[in-house]
């Protein structure tokens, strides 16, 4: 089945998202609305965030990247440290205008599922929704990482096949370069 | 030692597979696509709002640069979240080149003065335009990025 022909149904998904650019909220807002989600919850800044996580359940928060005063990866970090509360295992999807190794390096270790460049696209986002209900991952909680596990799944290689993740490997070699979401992609797999 | 707990945790999202009434990707995609492009003039209202700011650094003095980064930085991260969304996204582009290096002043400590003043000098050509992508505005984009590629600026 072709990805444009798969069949969802996002009216009873409760997602939060979350912005300091009212804009940029506007469009997250509007594409969610477009893919028939019915609740939303949006706040502007990291602790509102914290404060709605804390108080509510939700199947999927998403979220910026760069906030003033807390960003979303200190956020995510944040959720992935609350083992207590029920959105502790919630998927996250970071989005961000910046997507530099580094980044979305720092986006993976804070326990985010996904990173999304910006603007969004709503074809990826709504791939990468797709993508994380398709696809139920373990989670490692440890004390130096909580979040999805990112271990590759443990079979001997086929003959004739490097060293594990080394095209992915290669890619984080120059923290310079500035990564497609192909590249962005093939770090979260 | 520590102990790395590992477990399957209840994929609530899941429950968009089964629904009563789905719809195909296709159709939700194009929804929410025009949703955005009704957004259109409102984006672009904020996107000329913030350009101001951003141009009028242009010709400034080192020190007013340097001095006023934060401000353009905000300015132009502001633009290129969300420009592309309104059909200008050379504009876009160029803001986040902007952004980029700003950013990479507090994170590196960097600071490539003339290759701020000449981001600020194509978003005024650009702009002089609608700002969307097109093959004149592309052969800018890819000269800019090749300027910051040759810098290390991360982005």
């Amino acid at each position: 089945m072709s990805a444009l022909s798969r069949r969802l149904d996002l009216r009873r998904a409760k997602i939060l998202i979350v912005d300091d650019n009212a804009h940029s909220l506007d469009i997250l807002s509007q594409i969610l609305l477009g893919f028939r989600v019915r609740e939303t919850k949006s706040c502007r800044s990291g602790a509102e965030a914290r404060e709605l996580i804390g108080a509510q359940i939700f199947d999927l928060i998403i979220m910026d990247a760069e906030m003033p005063d807390e960003d979303g990866i200190t956020v995510t970090r944040h959720i992935r440290s609350q083992s207590k509360i029920p959105n502790f295992t919630t998927p996250v999807i970071l989005v961000t205008a910046h997507t530099s190794v580094d980044k979305v390096v720092k986006a993976r270790d804070a326990g985010a599922n996904l990173v999304v460049r910006k603007p969004i696209a709503p074809a990826i986002l709504l791939s990468r929704i797709n993508w994380l209900a398709r696809n139920s991952r373990d989670f490692v909680s440890s004390d130096d990482y909580r979040g999805p596990d990112r271990r590759f799944k443990n079979k001997p290689l086929p003959e004739g096949v490097d060293e594990r993740r080394a095209d992915a490997l290669a890619l984080t070699a120059s923290l310079d370069r500035k990564m497609s979401q192909d590249d962005i992609d093939a770090l979260f797999d | 030692m520590s102990v790395a707990r590992v477990f399957r945790p209840d994929n609530r999202l899941a429950k968009i597979l089964d629904g009563a009434d789905p719809a195909s990707a296709q159709e939700l995609v194009a929804a929410a696509e025009g949703r955005v492009t009704e957004l259109g003039e409102s984006l672009r209202g904020y996107v000329r709002e913030k350009l101001p700011v951003i141009l009028s650094f242009q010709g400034a003095r080192e020190d007013e640069l340097f001095g006023g980064c934060r401000i353009l930085g905000e300015a132009a991260l502001g633009v290129a979240e969300v420009a592309g969304a309104a059909n200008m996204g050379a504009i876009g582009e160029i803001a986040r080149g902007l952004s980029a290096m700003v950013a990479g002043l507090d994170a590196t400590g960097a600071w490539h003065s003339e290759a701020v003043k000449v981001h600020i000098d194509a978003l005024a050509i650009v702009s002089r335009g609608d700002g969307a992508r097109t093959p004149e505005n592309d052969i800018v984009l890819a000269r800019l990025a090749a300027m910051r590629s040759a810098l290390g600026v991360a982005e």
